[in-house]
């Protein structure tokens, strides 16, 4: 194999390194410095959990099987709230965006619902629902529906009039126009609909197992830490609960550059 | 003798403008026959574009009959392709798969929808960018492509809206011999929207100059030159010319 076939992945990799150890070198700088202020004695190592009682704290949780326990049914639980949520609101904001009427009924329904918090349902959610399992799952499926329906709705409004146009002169059918056209052109709305409706769907299972009863999971997790005064591994779960938020971002990155990859070949 | 293939009757339309009504077009009446090349020139706002959008079916008269191949044109139809001034290819879809979009599936078998995007291909050139995604195309090669989307479902009639108006002089001159080509291969009629006289000179049966405001037509020319047309021949000059000085009596005085 030649040289120049081997340098240009190589160095691709290099940069792609290079990013990474950039995005690590500030978590890293203020962990030295954290560790140092607690070494020094400027603050106090129990109250203010340094690196090293959080490293010696993530150690244990590794072995515990508790905390996989946790960290395995808020990760269902997740699943499928979100499943639900992304299910049920994706098709919701197509058809809403699809006609006019539909459209304007709805608009003040749903500004309203933006600037509602989702924790205030808890309350209404917990009687209809209950508030073991089925409460929280539909809890995330509310968090996780409402990205995705607007963006479903936005993705729809936005597709260009010419191609509708187009679409018309072609006399495409019913289910061609959606598959070739509609579809596609609401892609990248719909797309940052879900990488959002990820997100949130994530942040609800956390807060879910903290407003509903509890019943196991990284949420529960923290409360327990909390009672024994342990912040150290309220902040395992802290960082656990984040290396999970940029595991979907990637996926999400994965999903843009399948389904936009016709975004980048503009020459 | 049969009927032709397109006719206009009487055709006027407005468009509703804030609260008040603007002619576009008013009294439209022509003929145009199986296989012939039609050109309309005019100025900016003579309703050249509506004109086409009414044959296609995209736009509804306000009064005034047209009848497309023995039946009055109610909306978009098999028998009537259009070409606009941007391409309009699906920017996510492949080259191939945006000229199948204008077969529909219930009419075209598979085999035969393949079969008729090569042929379509190989007319404008494009047969080895049948996988390539549009934005990899240049303007005119997108534009060749939009021109084989228009003809593979077999049309009797192509409507184009300038078609090559977005592109440089070079690649413009090249796709009118092509279109010429095409037009002479395909034997089906085409009606040409443009603002350049040379462009309709050189392609056209019949140029239809439009006077504006509202749009009307106010002198049909027959072009009698032998094809593939010289365009510095004197007669090809003369009748330039001659189109040329009838716009230039609508254009209105210069505004400083």
């Amino acid at each position: 194999m030649s040289g120049a076939a081997l340098a240009f992945p190589l160095r691709r990799w290099a940069a792609r390194l290079g990013i990474i150890g950039l995005g690590l070198a500030l978590p890293a700088l203020i962990a030295v410095i954290w560790q140092s202020a607690a070494v020094l004695g400027l603050v106090d190592p129990t109250v203010w959990a340094s690196p090293a009682l959080v490293a010696v704290a993530a150690l244990q949780q590794l072995q515990d099987p508790q905390f996989w326990s946790d960290f395995g049914a808020s990760l269902l639980r997740d699943a499928e709230g979100t499943a639900i949520g992304i299910a049920v609101g994706l098709p919701a904001g197509l058809g809403l965006g699809l006609s006019r009427f539909t459209r304007d009924l709805f608009a003040p329904l749903l500004d309203a619902a933006k600037a509602i918090p989702i924790f205030t349902w808890v309350p209404l959610l917990s009687v209809w629902v209950g508030s073991g399992e089925a409460g929280k799952v539909t809890f995330i499926a509310l968090a996780a529906m409402l990205p995705v329906l607007f963006s479903g709705v936005e993705g729809v409004f936005s597709l260009n009039p010419a191609h509708l146009e187009l679409a018309r002169l072609l006399r495409l059918g019913r289910f061609r126009r959606l598959a070739r056209l509609v579809l596609p052109g609401a892609a990248p709305a719909i797309l940052r609909g879900v990488r959002l409706s990820l997100l949130f769907g994530w942040l609800a299972t956390i807060g879910a197992e903290y407003l509903f009863e509890a019943g196991g999971g990284i949420g529960t997790n923290i409360m327990a830490a909390r009672e024994l005064y342990r912040l150290d591994l309220v902040v395992v779960d802290m960082i656990a609960i984040g290396l999970i938020g940029i595991l979907f971002d990637g996926f999400s990155t994965l999903l843009d550059n399948y389904f936009l990859r016709w975004t980048a070949e503009k020459s | 003798m049969s009927a032709p293939l397109l006719t206009l009757s009487a055709v006027d339309k407005g468009f509703a403008l804030g609260n008040r009504q603007r002619q576009v077009l008013h009294n439209i009446s022509l003929t145009v026959e199986d296989g012939a090349f039609v050109a309309f020139v005019g100025a900016s706002g003579c309703g050249k574009s509506t004109l086409l959008r009414l044959v296609a079916g995209l736009e509804t008269a306000d009064s005034g009959d047209i009848i497309l191949a023995d039946a009055p044109v109610t909306g978009p139809s098999r028998s009537c392709g259009m070409i606009f001034q941007d391409h309009r290819l699906l920017p996510w879809l492949t080259v191939a798969e945006n000229i199948d979009l204008a077969l529909p599936r219930r009419e075209f078998a598979a085999a035969d929808r393949r079969r008729l995007i090569a042929e379509h291909l190989e007319l404008v050139g494009l047969s080895d960018y049948a996988n390539a995604l549009p934005g990899k195309l240049s303007g005119g090669m997108a534009q060749r492509a939009a021109i084989a989307r228009g003809l593979v479902n077999r049309p009797r009639l192509l409507l184009l809206d300038e078609p090559f108006s977005a592109l440089d002089s070079l690649t413009r001159t090249r796709l009118q011999g092509e279109l010429q080509r095409i037009w002479a291969f395909e034997k089906i009629a085409m009606l040409l929207v443009t603002h350049d006289v040379e462009e309709a000179v050189f392609l056209a049966d019949r140029v239809v100059v439009l006077a504006p405001n509202p749009g009307r037509i106010s002198a049909v020319i027959d072009v009698e030159l032998p094809r593939s047309r010289d365009r510095a021949s004197t007669e090809f000059v003369a009748l330039k010319a001659a189109i040329l000085r009838q716009l230039e009596a609508f254009m209105e005085a210069p505004v400083i």
